[in-house]
């Protein structure tokens, strides 16, 4: 290699440093221009076991059981980033329902028909469960 | 382009698909809601804990293949690496897509993982043929690949 050709290359410490300060560089803008959309899925009210809002976060449905009126309309909230869907396990003959692929941030309604236990599940996570228990 | 050239350029073209891949699992990881799942685990590995490993694996493997790029030791076992974690990372998702992996199933096709997809396909599309011919050379002549590689460490 002559000498010319050699100092145009760039100092071995700063092609070390490359990949590391991009990545942290990367990270930081990541965790920070990006947020996770359950900053405005929970303000939409997850009022716990009596609610009328099924909130999905973390690959998990909150609350799992919820009790609430036959005849309501919930809410469904996809407060995780990916894909998620509500689908119960009853058909729709029997009152089961589905929001179909619930994009991340996404909302939906269900309605909730005749009184009954109703066992749902992501269709596309589907060790994803939760109940929904109509009085 | 000279062959040293050629291989300069799959390295760091390797080590942003490696990046690229490791980011998208990153952005999962804390952003997608991936941090807290963890259906199954063996030996306390859970898809939870994977994504973060896929994450850190990308740096330090990223940070090879560059350094590769001036420490020719560093050829083989960087570029090897960048394609085994792009075929493995390829095959974990696959299997998530089909049998399951740690207790996790997809069915959706979201964007980041087409993102993932293809910067692991161009992670092993670029990166085998430089390991292949890592191992060809050093069959062939070993002491001048490591001659090669000290020579340009020292310099």
């Amino acid at each position: 290699m002559d000498t010319t050709e050699r100092s145009r290359r760039l100092p071995t410490i700063v092609l070390a440093l490359i990949v590391p300060v991009v990545a942290i560089i990367v990270a930081i803008v990541t965790l920070n221009v990006t947020s996770e959309s359950s900053t405005g899925a929970t303000s939409t009210g997850v009022r716990g076991a009596s609610g009328t809002t099924i909130t999905i976060k973390n690959f998990q449905f909150a609350p799992a059981t919820l009790k609430v009126a036959a005849g309501s309309t919930l809410k469904v909230v996809n407060a995780d980033n990916t894909v998620h869907t509500v689908t119960s396990t009853a058909t729709a003959t029997k009152g089961g329902f589905d929001t179909g692929h619930l994009d991340g941030g996404a909302t939906s309604t269900i309605t909730i028909g005749a009184p009954g236990r109703y066992t749902y599940f992501c269709d596309i996570h589907n060790y994803m469960t939760g109940v929904i228990e109509a009085s | 382009m000279t062959n040293a050239k050629r291989t300069d350029v799959l390295l760091i073209v390797g080590a942003v698909a490696v990046l690229v891949s490791g980011w998208v699992h990153f952005y999962l990881y804390f952003r997608g809601g991936y941090r807290g799942i963890a259906p199954e685990a063996i030996g306390g590995l859970t898809i939870s804990r994977s994504f973060a490993m896929n994450a850190i694996a990308a740096v330090v493997i990223a940070e090879g293949l560059v350094l590769a790029t001036r420490f020719r030791a560093l050829v083989l076992p960087a570029a090897a690496g960048g394609a085994l974690f792009g075929v493995a990372t390829i095959g974990a998702y696959l299997l998530s897509r089909t049998s399951g992996l740690l207790g996790f199933e997809e069915s959706a096709t979201t964007s980041k993982a087409i993102i993932a997809l293809v910067a692991e396909a161009v992670a092993v599309l670029a990166l085998t043929p430089v390991a292949v011919g890592a191992v060809i050379g050093w069959r062939s002549s070993p002491s001048t690949v490591t001659a090669s590689a000290s020579t340009s460490a020292s310099g």
